[in-house]
């Protein structure tokens, strides 16, 4: 019951994360009780009555978890602590939240509970935080290992910190090519719209410009707005007189599509990039048409060598010598 | 280049059968063309068909050509009186005396094909374009005869994709530059025109034109633009030792082209083969083929020298390309050169 409604608090926050929960078993409050009836004379008293673990699944997804549980209306936070592993002992990371659930908050409590609230212990984790958590639990709980055991499960650690950095890297640099690609898409969406007037769906043109991208390097991603803007300076002529005039009658469905001025871009510039990335993803008789339709560029228009974006800086002087 | 061929846009055609031989064949047949007396019905996908075909075709190989005013031909007044008329220009019966000159010019051996003349426009520049298509090249034609009128068709086979074979591999686009006739021209043969004048009847004894530029002048830029890339762009050693030796074997080959777009792709490393396309443009050197300076050839280096960080520097014939390899020896890297074969003559 907890679970589902941790669950829905979560789904707040577009994480896709894990909920676990778990009552106090009926022994263990016995237990208690049996050992302090004085202090737990009711399951009012008990304040560990629910736990539960949040699992996400990078190390920047803890923060927004904590934070929609804190923000919940029905969630009043007795103690929030981050616990750190310390160097030079075993223990596990994790975010711990002591929350006092209210009766409003869903949950349907027994009769003696009255208009109080129910305490719950929240741990918010990584899945390799937990995992780490689970195995060394099972390996070494209130044990004494060993010094080579421990430098085993010290090992653990770090794999699983490297496994939680390279998640985390790996998603920065997903998400800056997808930034990447969204950007890219609206451009030349925009230019193709200026020039031809039509609009098209944008989630296929998500699908092209991914399989494209890499025809372009960081840098050029980074600053592409601006290269297309001169591109299509130079060749808005002829950019105009390919895609408006009578486009269908080539039989060239990439003329009749906003990616298209990505493509020419690229086969102006960048056209082996291009050339080689364009062999693994389509066929080869639509590059050789597409560059058909183009034209040569060997040369700017009017006849002038067409710079290159971001071109290095010229050799020294002795390397014009002429060795013939 | 000081036109945008990207912005061509044909207006109309003609197409003329051209029979194989020629009319001084020594067989004595006399072929005679077929001379179409209206131009082509040009609907939107031959007209964008033709297009490509060119475009691709200059891509490949152009070179810009002007006026030889010492060759007697029909073909540059016939294409001026064109270009001067502009947009309305007619290009039938005033261009049928080119059929005939191409049939008293061309080779013995050369195959049956269409000469087709073509009207246009690279953006606002009006241009002529004169195409000799061999049958064998992919391509299809028939005669229509309606009372009076002939008309030679290219037929657009369903399912045709470019390849090679699509190029067109005669063509020459004229315009109209400071009242002066120059233009643009692609053919097979462009390397044999500097060996003499059997195999100029293309640009010379048809077109009545000469390039503009000159094998000296296209292969020393395209020489520099090399040594560019390879003193800056290429980083490691044996990138460089092997794009050297490519260009040295390039020039020293019995090739009487060079066609710098091949050469990049097969012997430049894929990462810096968009640095050579540049490199070429900023030498102002051809990207498409151009027949190759023997003078200049013969002048290139023969051997080249390896220089190593320990100081130690190894000359050799320039078209050897040694193993390059480390290895270590007592703790220190070193290295390993090797040179296959046995040795045969110890000179000083």
């Amino acid at each position: 019951m907890i679970a589902d409604e941790l669950r829905k608090i979560v789904q707040h926050t577009k994480i896709p994360a894990k909920v676990e929960a778990r009552a106090k078993t009926t022994g263990s409050v016995i237990g208690k009780a049996h050992r302090k009836p004085e202090v737990y004379s009711s399951l009012a008293a008990f304040d560990d009555l629910a736990g539960a673990r949040v699992l996400v699944p990078f190390e920047a997804d803890v923060v927004p978890v904590a934070q929609e549980l804190r923000d919940h209306p029905y969630v009043v936070v007795i103690r929030d602590e981050i616990k750190v592993r310390k160097p030079d002992e075993l223990s596990y990371q994790a975010r711990h939240l002591d929350l006092e659930l209210a009766p409003a908050f869903g949950l349907t409590l027994p009769e003696d509970f009255g208009n109080r609230t129910i305490r719950c212990e929240v741990q918010i984790q990584t899945f390799a935080q937990s995992l780490w958590a689970s195995i060394s639990h099972l390996v070494s709980y209130k044990r004494d290992l060993p010094d080579d055991v421990r430098s085993r499960i010290n090992r653990l650690v770090v794999l699983c910190e490297m496994f939680d950095d390279e998640a985390a890297e790996s998603r920065r640099l997903a998400f800056k090519s997808l930034d990447a690609l969204g950007l890219i898409v609206e451009e030349v969406q925009r230019y193709f719209f200026g020039i031809t007037g039509t609009v098209h769906d944008p989630e296929q043109a998500f699908a092209i410009v991914a399989r494209l991208l890499p025809a372009l390097d960081e840098t050029e991603q980074a600053m592409y707005p601006s290269l297309l803007e001169t591109f299509v300076d130079d060749y808005g002529d002829r950019l105009t007189m390919l895609l408006t005039d009578r486009p269908e009658a080539r039989e060239l469905p990439w003329l009749l599509r906003p990616e298209v001025i990505l493509i020419l871009e690229r086969l102006t510039r960048k056209r082996s990039r291009l050339a080689h990335l364009w062999a693994r993803e389509f066929p080869q008789a639509d590059l050789d048409a597409i560059e058909a339709a183009w034209g040569p560029i060997h040369s700017g228009p009017g006849g002038e060598a067409v710079p290159d974006a971001g071109r290095k800086a010229e050799g020294s002087a002795d390397e014009t010598a002429d060795p013939a | 280049m000081t036109i945008d061929v990207g912005l061509l846009a044909i207006d109309g055609a003609v197409f003329h059968q051209v029979p194989a031989g020629a009319r001084s064949s020594p067989a004595g047949d006399s072929p005679e063309p077929v001379l179409s007396t209206v131009e082509s019905k040009l609907d939107g996908r031959l007209q964008f068909f033709l297009r490509d075909r060119l475009t691709r075709t200059f891509m490949h190989a152009a070179q810009p050509i002007i006026r030889d005013e010492d060759i007697q031909t029909p073909t540059p007044e016939l294409v001026r009186t064109a270009l001067e008329a502009g947009a309305e220009a007619d290009i039938v019966s005033p261009f049928h005396a080119l059929p005939a000159r191409l049939l008293d010019v061309q080779a013995h051996n050369s195959p049956r094909g269409l000469l087709a003349v073509i009207r246009g426009a690279c953006g606002t520049t009006r241009v002529v374009i004169l195409v000799k298509v061999e049958q064998e090249r992919g391509l299809s034609f028939d005669t229509f005869k309606e009372g009076s009128e002939v008309r030679v068709e290219v037929v657009i086979e369903d399912g045709l994709v470019f390849t090679d074979k699509t190029e067109i591999f005669k063509a020459a686009l004229f315009y109209m530059e400071d009242a002066a006739l120059v233009g643009l021209l692609t053919d097979d043969q462009t390397g044999s025109v500097y060996k003499g004048p059997s195999s100029l009847f293309w640009v010379r004894e048809f077109l009545g034109c000469r390039y503009s530029r000159e094998a000296d002048v296209m292969t020393r830029a395209w020489i520099r633009a090399t040594q560019r890339l390879i003193k800056s762009d290429l980083v490691a050693p044996e990138d460089k030792d092997s794009v050297l030796s490519a260009m040295l074997a390039e020039l020293a080959s019995n090739r009487t082209t060079i066609d710098p777009s091949r050469f990049i792709a097969n012997y430049v490393p894929e990462a810096a083969q968009d640095d050579a396309r540049q490199r070429l443009l900023n030498e102002g050197a051809s990207a498409t083929r151009f027949p190759k300076s023997r003078e200049v050839s013969s002048r290139a280096p023969t051997r080249k020298k390896l220089e190593f960080d320990t100081g130690y520097e190894v000359t050799m014939p320039a078209d050897l390309t040694p193993d390059l390899g480390k290895e270590t020896l007592d703790g220190e890297e070193l290295d390993v050169l090797t040179i296959r074969g046995h040795l045969r003559r110890v000179g000083a």
